[in-house]
């Protein structure tokens, strides 16, 4: 086994986090606490250093003499005025800080979001295109129906006031719900078995 | 949590690690069959064009963490860059990974780097190849759009935390005909990608990627221990609904 100590210190912090998940025992708990919340500052270092490696890539990519990117002078230069406007203003809890930052997001995501609008609507009809088989099929049917549904057509100022039909709406109205469970189900236990190999040592992303 | 939720949970993590176990000394005795993935047989196939055509292969890690529920599609992220390392260490260009978190993008670095460091690959990987896109849903899709125009790519895997954003992504790709695969583990992304070209991994299929990519025998020993407590837990839901109709409750 490679380096036998950084293994053994994931296996323990592992174990203990998680048996202070299931178990009321506060030294335990206190010890996972511990755990957790150098992990929280770890995490807070690791954005910096991603941030500064970032930043150095994009500075490599305008020094580059072929095929230099004049987009990444722009985010040089974003992230310049970003950081000089939060000395100014005091750091991201200051209101004068978060208005600025804010009035220069917003329009610019209003803009992306705008693009993804448009793109989910396409990517609705490009559905048969992809030729998914029956799914295709399905998901145009399902589609058609929610909207119907969620339009509140069947419910107001239609007559159908009857018990019978009110339940077979609602039914309908948790499917969707019953097929996201189905789905987080599902993730849940993969998340459990990805959790266990760290547990076991059987993965070690740390240390290839 | 109370002490009875406690004891159920314990007990699912046990029979958790019993059957990885026992499944895994099954697959070291004779190979544990898979179900037939098309996206699977596609990835292998693409990775190998890739090399073959001198292009890159782009991995994204999505925006999750490894402190929240994205935990786990991080870390099947990394085991699929592992492999994908080494089936592409011949390659001119090494593949190049986006993430949205700080703790993502540094694993990646390592990997990329314990990966030379194990000679798998050449000098030809530097720091740059692995980077953060960007921290907010829109900002990570704009900041990978570049790489996909700029960097030669020939295929991309887009796994982890991406929801509708994807879908700028998807578009992106189709426009430069890069083949995509996309394993987000959140149920909008895997609506979105549902209605691309690009291959697709639903719900819990995203784990399977390093098992699919013969990343070592404990990885379908995971896929059948899944399934094995899907199956137990299809079997206690139904059992507690009939107890539940005929007025008995348990918990």
């Amino acid at each position: 086994m490679k380096a036998p100590l950084s293994t053994l210190i994931a296996i323990i912090c592992c174990a203990v986090v998680l048996l202070a998940y299931f178990l009321p025992f506060e030294p335990v708990q206190n010890i996972s606490q511990l755990i957790i919340n150098w992990a929280v500052s770890l995490s807070g270092i690791a954005m910096l250093v991603a941030i500064v490696s970032l930043l150095s890539s994009h500075w490599q990519k305008i020094r580059q003499k072929r095929s230099s990117d004049r987009y990444s002078i722009l985010v040089i230069f974003g992230f310049g005025l970003t950081f000089l406007i939060g000395l100014v203003f005091g750091g991201p809890g200051s209101l004068d800080y978060q208005n600025v930052v804010t009035h220069m997001l917003l329009p610019i995501e209003a803009g992306l979001l705008g693009a993804l609008t448009i793109g989910l609507t396409v990517a609705a009809f490009r559905l048969y295109r992809a030729n998914r088989g029956w799914m295709t099929i399905v998901f145009g049917i399902s589609t058609l129906l929610f909207v119907l549904l969620n339009s509140g057509i069947f419910t107001t100022g239609t007559g159908l006031d009857i018990p019978l039909i009110k339940n077979a709406l609602g039914v309908l109205q948790r499917l969707p719900d019953a097929g996201g469970r189905g789905i987080l189900l599902g993730l849940a236990l993969g998340t459990i078995t990805a959790g266990l190999r760290i547990l076991l040592g059987i993965d070690r992303p740390y240390n290839s | 949590m109370t002490s009875i939720e406690g004891l159920i949970g314990l007990v699912v993590i046990g029979l958790a690690i019993a059957f990885m176990i026992v499944f895994s000394v099954q697959d070291r005795k004779s190979k544990i069959p898979l179900r037939r993935i098309p996206a699977m047989e596609h990835l292998s196939r693409m990775v190998g064009l890739a090399v073959e055509e001198g292009r890159r292969i782009h991995i994204s890690f999505g925006r999750g963490n490894f402190l929240d529920s994205h935990a786990a599609s991080t870390l099947t992220n990394t085991a699929l860059l592992k492999e994908v390392l080494k089936q592409s260490a011949g390659s001119d260009r090494p593949p190049a990974i986006t993430s949205g978190d700080g703790t993502t993008t540094l694993l990646a670095i390592d990997v990329l780097y314990s990966t030379r460091r194990a000679g798998i690959i050449g000098d030809r990987v530097d720091s740059r190849r692995g980077r953060l896109s960007g921290v907010t849903p829109l900002s990570y899709a704009a900041g990978m759009l570049p790489s996909l125009h700029q960097e030669q790519t020939s295929m991309m895997v887009t796994g982890g935390m991406l929801g509708a954003e994807l879908n700028l992504i998807l578009d992106t790709a189709d426009d430069e005909s890069i083949h995509i695969l996309t394993a987000s583990d959140s149920p909008v992304g895997q609506a979105v990608a549902f209605s691309s070209p690009g291959d697709v991994l639903l719900g819990e299929e995203i784990f399977a990627l390093p098992a699919y990519m013969n990343a070592g025998s404990m990885y379908p020993a995971s896929l059948l221990a899944e399934d094995s407590l899907r199956w137990l837990l299809i079997v206690f839901i139904i059992l507690g609904a009939i107890l539940r109709s005929i007025g008995l409750t348990i918990l």
